[in-house]
């Protein structure tokens, strides 16, 4: 084969520069760029793209959407705290058709900052004087009792709550002893294991307290205490997440209703509006998105009454339906946790005392923590959480110090504030669909026992949502039609 | 089609088994990265198929109303023998024994039977009882409350008795002398705080309850406690 060698040679050298992956010489043309050197890059590139048209991936050819809600949503619940939660939860449990109802939950703050549910002092008891409050926390406690069963996801480690069951012990003066002694009756009519002590037995069993201007007491022996409300607040976001409920990060800023117009047998105009869609705005930035929904439910605890006004709610004339507003309002709350050497110990229960002072242990080392609920005169400015020291000093420390001589001594080691999400009108919940707004849901307004009534109340929320009515404890009385009617729900025991 | 469903439940309760069996179920707790090392291949199929982890979570369910089938009221036996029978029969239903008063005691065999001559001691009232080992829970505790007259109690190594089991014995506060808790995976210090209420109790055995986390500290918080009861175990070598 004669050829031309010289150009068969040339042409294998011209391949074998073409083939090498490092160039050796600059080229003029910029026709192929710079391509072969950034060939690994390439091929990763294309990769990522084809991963995300396949199915199952996020694929916004426009703009990237995995930090916005979805388009449509069959309940929107209002606030991610514990209420919220335990609504998603039983919404998704008591639904028989896997994935059946699709929820989605705002939550504003996902650190959870500000949230009643984390700063609360986290105590539960059966020891209200309403029926109904002591059956929604004896539910409550069953359900904490069995937690891991409720809240069991495959492959994570089962809860503890640090649950303490070391009691809640109410003090009563000469006046309030009748009225402890009716409620005790009606406590253990229900099913709570409550006993009555007198003030010797109460000396003979705590030498430390000082008995003086105590005329009876209220021991409650099992299922009372306190626990750890950040743990149920995660194992509550933990199944509820892998029962398919979505979250969201952001803030309602806005429902669209739609009217309709009727009239009552007695002749007279009702306009009933229904929420169908939910402006859901992202934090820092103006970016919203308008999430179509069926049912809205408000558990945004100290902010609910925002939410509601929204909604139109309490826009009317003063004295009609139209015009009553959610009284659910901010409150600060001060926690005190102090160390005292020569303090209580193990057997120390949670006291609550005449006055209102209460006070419990905290773990092993001689610490408490204890506060007081201010009278309305002296009631905080709620725009911010910040301790008011002073507080502690003029009017906790002497009932303390009274109560319990070896306080006298003590050093306050920290501080928090938090808020109640506060029931003007009778420091009840309010709980049950509105007369006229007739797609939102309230699960709000327990004024400081919202976190030891949540797994009752969201139970008894998602029953009025899938069936229409209450099935397991009737919470009728804390509708909200009572706020028009005037019909208020009043609790003795809350501290 | 039995054969294949059984071998399918042997085999995911095998693995389940593996991770989270009785004792798996509580104490200590991993944090999150070592579980993600050691990931099988059930864990991996959960997290990729809704069949699989719908049919763990089940399994998993089956798994805690066994332990709830066996700690059933026993109310029929209750009204029909009395409490110490009925109380008894449970025990040795579980594989615990009992002694009555006066009485030497009874225990089920290697195969769980146990012979029925205590059914004619009807008003002897049960002295001792001795579950250890036992899957009692809180509500298996319904059987043992109305033993008035029982003196000792022992609960080593039971896997389901926790702090709100603890919360449940005051009942027993007139006559309980002694007590033993050692080998508890789910009893913690706060549970302790609560047996004040035992006033008559005499000697407490709490070694080796692993969801302690101050043993020292927790000792002498309960000898101040139970002033005239001597308690065992924790001692002070064991890290405080």
């Amino acid at each position: 084969m004669g050829g031309s060698p010289k150009g068969w040679t040339m042409f294998r050298r011209a391949l074998r520069l073409r083939s090498s992956r490092v160039l050796l010489v600059r080229r003029l043309g910029t026709r192929r760029g710079g391509s072969t050197l950034d060939w690994d890059g390439k091929v990763s590139d294309i990769k990522k793209k084809i991963g995300s048209i396949l199915p199952g991936e996020t694929w916004a050819p426009l703009y990237d959407t995995r930090h916005l809600p979805p388009e449509h949503s069959d309940v929107v619940i209002v606030g991610g705290g514990v209420l919220g939660l335990s609504v998603a939860f039983w919404l998704k449990q008591l639904q028989k058709k896997r994935d059946g109802i699709r929820v989605l939950v705002v939550e504003r703050d996902h650190t959870y900052s500000k949230a009643s549910t984390v700063l609360s002092v986290g105590g539960i008891r059966q020891q209200f004087s309403l029926p109904e409050n002591v059956q929604l926390s004896l539910f409550s406690v069953n359900f904490l009792r069995n937690i891991n069963e409720y809240l069991a996801v495959v492959d994570s480690p089962p809860l503890d709550l640090q649950f303490n069951p070391s009691g809640y012990l109410l003090l009563a003066s000469e006046q309030g002893a009748a009225n402890l002694e009716n409620n005790v009756k009606m406590q253990r009519q229900e099913g709570a294991k409550v006993g009555l002590m007198s003030p010797q037995q109460l000396q003979n069993k705590f030498p430390w307290m000082n008995v003086k201007g105590v005329a009876l007491a209220s021991y409650g022996m099992e299922d009372e205490g306190w626990f750890d409300p950040w743990s149920l607040l995660q194992g509550l976001r933990r199944k509820v997440q892998s029962m398919g409920v979505l979250f969201c990060q952001g803030e309602v800023t806005r429902f669209t209703t739609s009217s309709n117009s009727m009239v009552t047998s007695s002749g007279e105009e009702v306009v009933l509006k229904r929420i169908y869609e939910v402006h859901v705005k992202m934090n820092n930035s103006l970016e919203y998105q308008p999430v179509e929904c069926a049912i809205v439910i408000n558990a945004a605890g100290a902010w609910s009454g925002q939410i509601a006004e929204l909604a139109g709610i309490g826009k009317g004339p003063p004295g009609t339906l139209k015009g009553t507003k959610l009284p659910v309002e901010p409150r600060k709350r001060y926690v005190y946790v102090w160390h005292c050497p020569q303090g209580p110990g193990l057997e120390m229960p949670f006291i609550a005392d005449t006055n209102g002072v209460y006070f419990r242990r905290e773990g092993l080392g001689n610490n408490y923590l204890g506060g007081l609920s201010p009278t309305e005169e002296e009631e905080p400015d709620p725009i911010n959480l910040d301790v008011d020291h002073d507080f502690f000093q003029d009017k906790v420390w002497p009932h303390l110090a009274q109560r319990v001589p070896a306080f006298q001594s003590l050093k306050v080691q920290n501080a928090w504030a938090g808020y109640y999400d506060y029931n003007t009108f009778d420091q009840n919940g309010v709980v049950g669909p509105h007369p006229l707004v007739v797609n939102m849901y309230f699960a709000t307004g327990f004024s400081g026992h919202g976190l030891q009534h949540a797994p009752a109340v969201g139970r008894a929320v998602a029953e009025m949502v899938l069936e229409g009515h209450f099935q397991t404890i009737d919470m009728s009385p804390f509708l909200f039609s009572r706020f028009h009617l005037g019909e208020k729900v009043l609790e003795d025991n809350i501290f | 089609m039995a054969a294949p469903r059984s071998f399918l439940c042997r085999l995911a309760l095998a693995y389940n088994g593996s991770s989270r069996g009785i004792h798996g179920l509580s104490g200590a707790v991993p944090p999150e990265g070592n579980q993600r090392k050691r990931r099988t291949l059930l864990q991996f199929l959960s997290d990729h198929f809704y069949d699989v982890e719908a049919l763990r979570l089940y399994l998993l369910q089956i798994k805690m109303s066994k332990v709830h089938q066996e700690n059933r009221s026993l109310a029929h036996i209750r009204e029909k023998y009395g409490p110490y029978i009925a109380g008894a029969f449970f025990v040795l239903k579980q594989g615990g024994a009992v002694k009555f008063q006066d009485h030497e005691w009874i225990r089920p065999n290697k195969r769980g039977h146990f012979s029925r001559e205590f059914l004619k001691l009807q008003t002897v009232p049960v002295q001792a009882v001795d579950a250890s080992g036992c899957a009692i829970n809180y509500d298996g505790l319904d059987n043992l409350l109305p033993l008035k007259e029982l003196q000792s109690l022992s609960l080593q190594h039971c896997p389901h008795v926790d702090d709100w089991c603890l919360s449940r014995l005051y009942p027993l506060a007139g006559s309980l002398q002694e007590l033993s808790l050692s080998g508890c995976p789910q009893i913690s210090e706060r549970g302790l705080a609560c047996l004040h209420h035992l006033q008559n109790l005499r000697r407490l055995d709490i070694s080796n309850l692993p969801a302690v986390s101050y043993p020292g500290l927790t000792r002498i918080l309960v000898e101040e406690m139970l002033p005239n009861c001597e308690v065992l175990g924790m001692d002070e070598a064991q890290g405080l």
